[in-house]
């Protein structure tokens, strides 16, 4: 009987020291004292053939039990300990997360890309396509076949950036079909009515040149988009509702339309459109947004569409005009320059290109003639 | 581009009064856009002041300086003005003012004291008077100072302070029989009509009949459905009667129409016009609101009648004209001086008003028709025979004229637009009375002629249905529309069997060409903003949708912002003479160059995106601008021999090349800021755009330097630290059909990658030396990508499970051999065991022989059926050693 009650005061032991311990070599140290080679619970196990039978039953329920005992201890200390020494670990890592390394190591895209992609996943989500086109191009494209006649003052209305020949090909081939920077997107709309022909939904989107200066409000080098429908029965209804759901976009989900008459050589009936803009700095009111109106039958023809079977719609409007106005740029120097400052604003706003939900206003540029001042100064 | 005086405009139309706004909007519901509305400049207390007392006192330069008591009226009579008081006169000049005839019934405190330089007026005359708080055009504020030993309490003006004309030689003096009675202290501004604000206008070019008041108030009355009168058939007629009165004997003038360019020439004499005579104050006024200057009575008849009708006139000194008029077409060589003292050489297109004997002799020029007229017949101050032109010339011709000697004119301006073929009467009639009212001119019956070649306007033929069809709703008063406001004439006012209706178009409409033109005319006088929102059309599908540049350009440019650059958008021209040059590309084309740029040095267009990029950063970098890492991508430029992408844009038209134009990426990055490098950058693009690019050391781009170089060019690479970057792709070369690299027929040249020039960096401000940059041909990727969209799907490679060994190697390479072989080299002598082989770790300096490095590899060998025993990762070992060795790379002791 001595065995066992010894076992049970080994084991009382044990599970002291166990709970004790503040480390694992400490754990370790236990274990070999108290089920080591040399230990009670060893040699009581080493001895138990020579036991008599009666005994073997309970001494070895005591072995058992000290064993199962001391185990379940020892691992309950042991996790313990681990996770003590985790959490230590842990804490002695601790750093400040808000600490960036960088504030300046960030970079954005120019909100007139930006704006563009917008536009053209507009018009892919309504069945569109979407076409950008040279920028050099020819006034076969960019004037003839939009019934510029030669000679006419609209030809100079917008004042044209003529492009040197090139050397292979001689004048005579040449004609008065130079080569100039595109004054708008129309020549890609000739281009994919001649290669789609109709029914066609088109826009086109991409950079444009006129002869102008550089102010607050001109550039000479802008974007534009452009939208020509060409399938039977279209008319100016049709007209009005595209611009109508073009604007919502562009303006939010409360924008309408509303068309003057004006004069384009490519259309007819031709015609001006204005938005209404909640969001207009000093308060909602109508904007001059674009032109538009329905393909002039001699456009039609030129497109090699025949205008008594077809009729189509087109528009057109500036894209940094639609930046300008819903991000009150005060500046146009600040779109063409590069600033990186300019463009970082639109991803330190939460990059707000589209109107999300009609609650919310359009991100504002931050004071653009901050940019200016600065200028000055490094002068 | 024209300026609405509603007064002007009262005399052709009644309507009711608006403000400037109002009517604006008004006009524009029928296509007339507003441009702008204009003040007079002139605010505060400009009043009407009668002399009382002057007395011209000497001054030291000789000249004569006028101090005046003037009575400027009891103060309320200006509305919003605050006036200060009158500056209490001195004891001496009150002593005057008792002593003044005029002064009787003036209380005193009306009376101010005013030095005045001027000497054409006398003691009792109107004047007007802009007292201290007016402010005069071009921001004159007025206030009291001393001067001449007076205090000048305001000031008495002229025409040109006033901005109502250049006249300075002396003061306004009010005329009461042309004003009506006039007080003292009246507001002077509603007694010059600078009261109102001018509503300018936009005229849209096919319109040109609107740039006159018969037109406006034609479009006003369509814009608020009122009735109008068109004065021009009443004058017609008058005109029509004094030619046929003409004595029968006589011819009247006489005028040969050789050209067809010129289709109508009317002319009337009116001779003995007074070369004193002035023009009236309203006439001045009108041409002044119409942005005109008055000249002279004579020419400003003719400017009122242009603007009043819509027909130019040009009227000659009838002394120096010869008996007969010619209008012909240039010869070669012929020579004009012109009204502004300019010769000109003239060209073939040019059409030419020529005088001559009634013998044809003795023939010269004598103005470029429609444009301008010459010097030797122009009207002068001493001018009393005038013969008047009024005349119709062919529109191209006129404006192939203007844009030739770049001489743009009011005249060409009507005439570029087409002017009324039927108009040249009515105007020469009203010139001709006005000259006779206003100038005691006489007209000489005798010479009064009408050369008339015009033929009518082509009637149309209108099917009503094209309404509904184009603008999608019915218009049920179309013909009202079109006859009472537009001015057609409908052919019996019924329908054919067809349905079909034949319309006349009224002379001032040679726009309406086609039978849509009438359709604009019926839903723009209808009225735009009645037509309805159409319901979606929901079938429609376009295949291709997205271009294919639109994924790949979007893809790459998240991708670089994210990743710290900012996008930028240059002007895409440069100054060719400036320009750095860009070493080691494979192909260089030459650059496409403008015939009008906008700048004199900037002629050229980019023919790599880095030309311009650099721009940017030179301008962040000036502001002080932290982490200028930008990119770009845009179109650059080709000119002869780039057939690159001629297949795209080919031109179906006329079958004429365009030069190539197709996209580049650029990238400037500051790696101070940037944890990517350049290079890190292209290789992290080819993976994300699932592409093999190569990257191909540039072994020495520097430039043998010596003592007599003379100074080079700037270049955009640091020579030593540049590579070349190629797509490698077998299926790629086949299917694009040009292969690039002379070296290696399996890759096309991408774009090149590498760190910056330090001079080109101190010349874009850069402080930092470690700025690297790449370039790729964006238009090269995009066609690989679609190329790999319509390959067929590759087969999924087995991931391998079996352990992998791993093998660090440390090498110490001559200094020219470029890491990526050696990684490269190792890479195809483990072939399929090959997982990856990484640089870890380069290394130069102590303990390495002079001219060499060293690049520490970690290769990972991974089997694919069988563990590899001691034995054959030996034998793998000296495998990779050999092959490192024969590209002269040990393995470090």
């Amino acid at each position: 009987m001595e065995t066992t009650v010894e076992l049970k005061q080994q084991l009382e032991q044990a599970v002291s020291q166990i709970n004790n311990a503040t480390s694992i070599e400490e754990l370790t140290k236990i274990k070999q004292t108290f089920t080591g080679k040399q230990s009670l619970v060893a040699n009581t196990s080493a001895q138990m053939s020579k036991l008599l039978p009666e005994e073997k039953g309970e001494i070895g329920k005591a072995v058992a039990g000290f064993h199962q005992s001391f185990s379940s201890s020892w691992t309950n200390q042991l996790n313990k300990i681990k996770a003590i020494n985790r959490e230590n670990e842990l804490k002695s890592e601790a750093s400040d997360i808000s600490a960036f390394l960088s504030d300046q190591n960030y970079g954005a895209r120019h909100p007139l890309s930006k704006l563009q992609e917008d536009m053209t996943d507009f018009f892919v989500s309504i069945g569109w396509m979407v076409r950008t086109g040279p920028e050099i191009e020819r006034e076969a494209y960019n004037f003839d076949a939009l019934n510029f006649p030669p000679s006419h003052p609209a030809r100079y209305m917008q004042d044209t950036l003529y492009v040197e020949e090139m050397s292979e090909v001689n004048d005579d081939k040449k004609g008065d079909n130079n080569l100039l920077l595109r004054t708008h997107t129309s020549p890609m709309q000739v281009r994919s009515a001649l290669q789609y022909g109709p029914p066609l939904y088109l826009a086109s989107l991409g950079r444009v040149y006129r002869n102008d200066e550089l102010d607050q409000t001109h550039t000479p080098v802008f974007h534009q988009c452009e939208g020509l429908v060409i399938d039977t029965d279209i008319t100016m209804g049709d007209l009005v509702n595209i611009l109508n759901q073009l604007s919502r976009h562009l303006f939010g989900e409360n924008a309408k339309t509303r068309l003057r008459p004006s004069y384009f050589p490519f259309t007819e009936p031709s015609g001006e459109f204005d938005v209404w803009f909640e969001y207009k700095s000093g308060g909602p009111g109508w904007i001059e947004v674009g032109g538009c109106g329905m393909v002039h039958p001699n456009v039609l023809e030129n497109m090699k569409i025949d205008p008594e079977k077809y009729s189509g719609y087109a528009f057109g409007l500036g894209i940094e005009r639609i930046l300008q106005l819903r991000h009150s740029v005060l500046d146009m120097h600040d779109m063409v320059e590069g600033d990186v400052r300019f463009s970082r604003q639109w991803s330190n706003q939460g990059g707000l290109i589209s109107f999300l939900n009609n609650k919310t206003s359009a991100t504002k540029q931050s004071d653009s003639t901050k940019l200016n001042n600065c200028q000055k100064e490094a002068k | 581009m024209v300026n609405i005086h509603q007064g002007w405009l009262a005399d052709h139309l009644n309507f009711p009064k608006v403000t400037p706004i109002k009517m604006g909007e008004n006009f524009a519901s029928v296509g007339l856009e507003e441009e702008a509305i204009h003040t007079s400049g002139i605010s505060g207390p400009l009043v009407v002041g009668r002399v009382l007392y002057k007395n011209g006192e000497p001054q030291k330069n000789g000249k004569i300086i006028n101090w005046c008591l003037v009575d400027v009226g009891s103060i309320p009579n200006i509305e919003n003005c605050e006036i200060a008081s009158p500056i209490e006169l001195k004891d001496e000049d009150k002593e005057i003012f008792a002593g003044c005839e005029l002064a009787k019934d003036v209380p005193i405190a009306n009376v101010r004291g005013i030095i005045c330089g001027a000497q054409n007026f006398q003691i009792g005359d109107l004047v007007v008077v802009a007292l201290p708080g007016t402010v005069l055009p071009g921001d004159f504020a007025i206030s009291a100072r001393k001067t001449y030993g007076h205090f000048s309490d305001g000031m008495i003006c002229s025409m040109r302070e006033l901005a109502l004309g250049d006249d300075h030689d002396g003061i306004i003096v009010l005329d009461e029989t042309k004003f009506g009675k006039l007080k003292p202290g009246q507001n002077a501004k509603e007694i010059l009509g600078v009261n109102n604000d001018i509503l300018e206008i936009n005229i849209t070019p096919d319109r040109g009949y609107c740039a006159s008041y018969r037109g406006l108030a034609r479009e006003y009355a369509a814009a608020l459905n009122l009735d109008f009168t068109d004065k021009v058939p009443g004058l017609t007629a008058k005109a029509k009667g004094v030619i046929k009165q003409r004595n029968t004997d006589e011819n009247g003038y006489q005028v040969d129409l050789q050209s067809e360019d010129c289709k109508r020439f009317v002319v009337r004499v009116v001779r003995g016009v007074d070369p004193k005579a002035k023009s009236p104050y309203w006439l001045q006024e009108r041409l002044n609101a119409a942005g005109m200057r008055p000249i002279s009575l004579i020419v400003d008849i003719a400017n009122f009648v242009m603007l009043d009708l819509g027909q130019p006139l040009h009227t000659y000194d009838l002394s120096n004209l010869q008996d007969k008029i010619i209008a012909r077409k240039a010869k070669a060589g012929e020579k004009l001086i012109t009204l502004d003292d300019v010769e000109r050489e003239l060209s073939t297109d040019d059409l030419l008003i020529c005088d001559a004997t009634l013998n044809n002799e003795n023939e010269r020029v004598i103005g470029l028709a429609g444009v301008m007229g010459g010097q030797s017949t122009e009207i002068n101050n001493n001018s009393t025979d005038v013969l008047i032109e009024a005349a119709y010339f062919d529109p191209k011709c006129i404006s192939k004229t203007v844009h030739h000697h770049k001489l743009p004119s009011q005249a060409s301006f009507y005439f570029e637009r087409g002017v009324d073929t039927n108009l040249q009467l009515a105007a020469s009639e009203l010139c001709v009375k006005m000259l006779t009212e206003l100038g005691s001119g006489q007209e000489d019956y005798s010479l009064a002629s009408d050369w008339d070649n015009t033929t009518p306007l082509k009637p149309l033929t209108f099917d009503p249905k094209l309404i509904k069809r184009i603008c999608g709703i019915e218009v049920k008063n179309w013909q009202e529309i079109l006859t009472k406001f537009v001015g057609c004439e409908i052919d019996q006012g019924k329908a054919d069997a067809k349905g079909n209706f034949i319309i006349t178009p009224p002379s001032w409409r040679p726009d309406l060409d086609l039978p849509i033109t009438l359709v604009e005319e019926i839903i723009r006088i209808y009225g735009y903003d009645k037509i309805p929102a159409s319901n979606d059309r929901n079938h429609i599908r376009m295949q291709n949708a997205y271009e294919d540049s639109y994924k790949v350009v979007a893809k790459i440019s998240e991708f670089l912002a994210c990743n710290g650059l900012t996008e930028v958008l240059s002007y895409p021209f440069i100054n060719e003479q400036k320009m750095f040059t860009i070493s080691a590309i494979d192909e260089i084309y030459p650059s496409v160059e403008l015939s009008n740029p906008l700048s004199a040095s900037d002629t050229k267009m980019r023919t790599n995106i880095m030309q311009t990029l650099l721009n940017c950063a030179k301008t962040n970098n000036s502001r002080k601008n932290d982490n200028v890492s930008l990119f770009e991508i845009g179109k650059v430029f080709w000119g002869q021999g780039a057939t690159f992408n001629a297949n795209i844009y080919s031109d179906t038209i006329n079958d004429l090349p365009i030069p190539a134009q197709p996209l580049q990426l650029g990238a400037i990055i500051d790696e101070g800021y940037s944890q990517i490098s350049a290079v890190e950058f292209v290789n992290k693009l080819a993976k994300l755009l699932n592409l093999k690019i190569a990257i191909k050391p540039i072994e020495n781009a520097g430039k043998t330097v010596d003592a007599n170089s003379s100074p080079a060019v700037m270049d955009l690479w640091h020579p030593y630290v540049l590579a070349n970057l190629y797509l490698s792709d077998d299926d790629f070369c086949q299917v694009d059909g040009k292969v690039n690299s002379q070296n290696n027929p399996q890759v096309v040249f991408l774009g090149q990658v590498g760190r910056l020039h330090p001079d080109i960096l101190s010349d874009s401000g850069f402080s930092a030396n470690k700025i690297s940059a790449f370039w790729l041909n964006i238009e090269t990727i995009i066609k690989r990508v679609v190329v790999n969209a319509k390959r067929s799907a590759f087969s999924e490679k087995p991931v391998l499970s079996l352990p992998p060994v791993l093998e660090d190697l440390a090498f110490v390479v001559p200094y020219e051999l470029p890491a990526i072989t050696l990684k490269q080299t190792l890479e195809n002598t483990l072939a399929d065991l090959c997982e990856s082989v990484t640089l870890f770790d380069t290394y130069q300096g102590k303990g390495l022989p002079e001219k060499t490095r060293g690049l520490t590899f970690r290769v990972k060998i991974r089997p694919s059926d069988k563990t590899l025993n001691t034995d054959q990762v030996r034998s793998i070992r000296q495998n990779l050693l050999h092959a490192a060795e024969s590209i002269g790379a040990v393995l470090r002791s």
